[in-house]
């Protein structure tokens, strides 16, 4: 089996055409994170310029809140970290930073780091949600604007180590139970942030990652759950960032990853079932950090393409 | 996609006008695919949408321009629901819906009983959206932040609802982490700190109820992990707690007198349930590593500690016995892991005791090395992390 490239791309322009179903016009609230799991797709099958980087980065900036600094997932959508973070990271892909003059980069900074709590945790925006999640498209976003302080960083990095469960992972919140995604959020922060050496349990959170794997080669996100394409990427990037990639079979992850790939474009779920834009990106970004298909390789710690990424700043500042 | 879609597509589409998700932003979970569509289906299905979008649209920009013109008032309030029936995910209205609670409906109550009937309303709509959508972090957020705005809010209640999630799903991750929160709520309403642990003795035992329910419920041992370590810190009086359980009552007993010993004998009988249960389920498996893991064994003396680690062995190897012989010879890789784990932890006592480890039973390392090389063979997705262990590391 190979992987689609064209029908994949094709796919993905597909997605950013003329609105027809009702659907479409009911996931605006999704429209900047699914611009970032598109475009990164593109760009992980060196496909770069299929959308004009103009056209993006209007839409973005028609985002951008301007009485808060951070930017919404549609435009007249309220701003958020996470749509905030995706609207980051497009930029940056399309190194267009710049689109953000020096007023407006510094409110957009305020805003993120307006959000950290008193604990070190950050809401998602003024109502208080915590969620590590956001601990995460914070802190990646400050180090994309590379802006990064002690005085963020310090207690962001408290915050995640008291997620760690019984178990080794992590979890959404202390005390909420371990989840391959918020691990994800978790371990990558520790890596922008450099304090990976102050992550303890590591064998046992090694063992936790590596028992994510079925039978059928998929890996789940939490104990006795089914597969799921995009733990590809949640399991397989932490493991990548603790260096323990073997702790898993890639060859079988990449045959469930190829089994959810629709002979029309798109990966699902799980094989069978309906592709949608998120767990295409996230089975290519496992296809790539395996190494799989010549795709572009993909940093596990941003979630972006290693040739990006190398451009970041990397924390602490010399 | 079809590809008569596709090809509808190309004459229609311009890029970022919009964006789809018939072919998917973020589904639902396990959306199985749908039948291959022919152009002229297609065609019935854009037409009969376009009314419906055209509605939405308009309610949309109707409610978007009362929240940028700041209007707070009742007929914006009625059109937020409006809108969130037709789509709960779209968090803006959630946060407009808050603004004209906050600046509007709450100025408008002449008391705390008021407010609190006002909420309660609240709270009867998000549970109808939740019972449609009980994955929505939208949702689950709103109906924290309203808790948080009623110094009336009745805390029976939502455990009682809570405990409806859980008859649908046990593991509802959302369901779980409402639950830490109203516990912290009714531990932050409470003016005596002594009456704390026994909220935290009650959710100990609503861990067992659910374990016992269905050994396969990880997130309930999750739970119990973090009740056991919070019951310790406190140690809760046992004369406060009317417990008639007499299992229970052993586990309240250790908790009040700091006994990690007690504790583990106890877990190690349930334990010992709940492999026997189901020998192949990881939860429990899972469990057992912290059971023997630092948290306990820091606590007990040598001998303790040697004695209940080969306790745990012998339960383990009995099942391991009877699982080859059901299944034609072949181990059950569950015991062979949690052995191979304990063997280890157990050098590590010897160790403790003498540096060299020179006392460590050689039938012991012989028994490790068996165990690793049988999971080299039979966890070959795991190979390498064996490959990676020995009793040193």
């Amino acid at each position: 089996m190979s992987l689609l490239i064209d029908k994949h791309v094709d796919y993905i322009k597909n997605l950013f055409r003329n609105p027809v179903y009702l659907e479409h016009w009911m996931a605006e609230h999704l429209k900047m994170n699914a611009l970032y799991w598109g475009i990164g797709a593109l760009f992980l099958m060196h496909h770069e310029d299929e959308f004009k980087k103009e056209d993006v980065v209007s839409f973005i900036m028609n985002c951008y809140d301007a009485n808060c600094g951070g930017f919404g997932s549609a435009p007249r959508h309220d701003a958020h970290l996470l749509s905030t973070l995706s609207a980051l990271q497009v930029l940056k892909l399309y190194d267009s930073l710049d689109a953000l003059d020096k007023d407006k980069r510094e409110k957009t900074i305020q805003f993120i780091v307006s959000l950290q709590l008193d604990d070190g945790s950050f809401e998602g925006d003024r109502f208080g949600e915590v969620d590590t999640r956001f601990v995460y498209t914070a802190i990646q976003s400050l180090a994309i604007l590379e802006t990064l302080e002690p005085k963020v960083v310090e207690p962001a990095v408290d915050f995640i180590l008291q997620c760690q469960n019984f178990d080794g992972s992590f979890g959404i919140m202390p005390g909420a139970e371990s989840h391959a995604a918020q691990a994800f959020t978790c371990i990558a922060t520790l890596a922008i942030c450099n304090a990976l050496d102050r992550l303890p349990n590591k064998e046992t959170l090694e063992w936790w990652l590596s028992d994510r794997q079925v039978a059928n080669g998929g890996l789940n996100g939490r104990p006795e759950k089914l597969p799921d394409v995009c733990y590809s990427w949640w399991v397989l990037s932490c493991l990548g960032i603790l260096q323990k990639l073997n702790y898993v079979d890639g060859e079988k992850l990449v045959q469930f990853i190829m089994n959810s790939q629709s002979d029309t474009g798109g990966i699902s779920d799980r094989p069978g079932n309906e592709c949608d834009v998120y767990h295409t990106y996230f089975g290519l970004a496992g296809l790539s950090l395996l190494g799989k298909y010549g795709l572009a390789s993909i940093d596990p710690i941003y979630a972006l393409p290693t040739a990006i990424t190398k451009t970041i700043k990397k924390y602490p500042y010399k | 996609m079809s590809q008569a879609l596709q090809a509808f597509q190309r004459e229609t589409g311009t890029f970022l006008d919009g964006y789809r998700t018939e072919e998917g932003i973020l589904r639902m979970h396990g959306t199985k695919k749908s039948k291959h569509q022919t152009k002229q289906a297609i065609l019935i299905r854009i037409k009969k949408d376009a009314a419906k979008i055209s509605r939405y649209r308009r309610l949309s920009n109707e409610v978007l321009s009362r929240k940028e013109a700041h209007k707070y008032d009742d007929e914006s309030f009625k059109l937020t629901t409006q809108l969130l029936d037709w789509n709960p995910e779209f968090y803006t209205i959630w946060n407009y819906r808050r603004d004209i609670l906050t600046n509007f409906k709450f100025l408008a109550v002449s008391d705390s009983e008021e407010k609190h009937h006002l909420l309660v309303k609240e709270l009867q709509y998000i549970l109808l959206k939740l019972k449609s959508f009980p994955k929505c972090y939208w949702i689950w957020n709103h109906r924290k932040w309203c808790l948080k705005q009623d110094c009336r809010a009745d805390f029976s209640v939502e455990m009682h609802f809570i405990g409806q999630f859980f008859e649908v799903d046990p593991r509802n991750y959302h369901a779980w982490g409402y639950r830490q929160f109203i516990v912290q709520c009714m531990k932050d309403s409470m003016g005596l700190e002594g009456e704390r642990p026994k909220i935290d003795y009650q959710e100990f035992k609503f861990t067992t109820k659910m374990i016992n329910k269905n050994i396969s419920n990880y997130s309930a041992f999750h739970n119990r992990s973090n009740l056991v370590g919070k019951l310790f810190d406190q140690s809760p009086n046992c004369t406060d707690i009317n417990e008639t359980d007499v299992n229970l009552q052993r586990y309240l007993s250790a908790f009040s007198g700091k006994s990690k010993k007690q504790v583990l004998e106890l877990e190690l009988n349930m334990f010992q349930n709940a492999i026997y249960t189901d020998p192949d389920d990881s939860s429990v498996w899972i469990y057992a590593r912290w059971l023997f893991g630092d948290y306990f064994l820091d606590d007990l003396t040598f001998n303790e500690g040697v004695t209940l680690i080969n306790k745990a062995n012998k339960i383990i190897e009995e099942l391991a016995e009877l699982e080859k012989e059901d299944n034609r010879g072949i181990d059950n890789q569950w015991c062979l892991k949690t052995q191979l784990y304990l063997l280890k932890q157990l050098y590590k006592l010897y160790k403790a005791e003498d540096d060299s480890g020179v006392n460590y039973p050689e039938d012991d390392a012989r028994e490790f090395d068996k165990m690793r090389n049988r999971l080299l063979e039979l966890d070959l997705m795991r190979a390498q992390r064996y490959k990676n262990l020995s009793l040193d590391n």
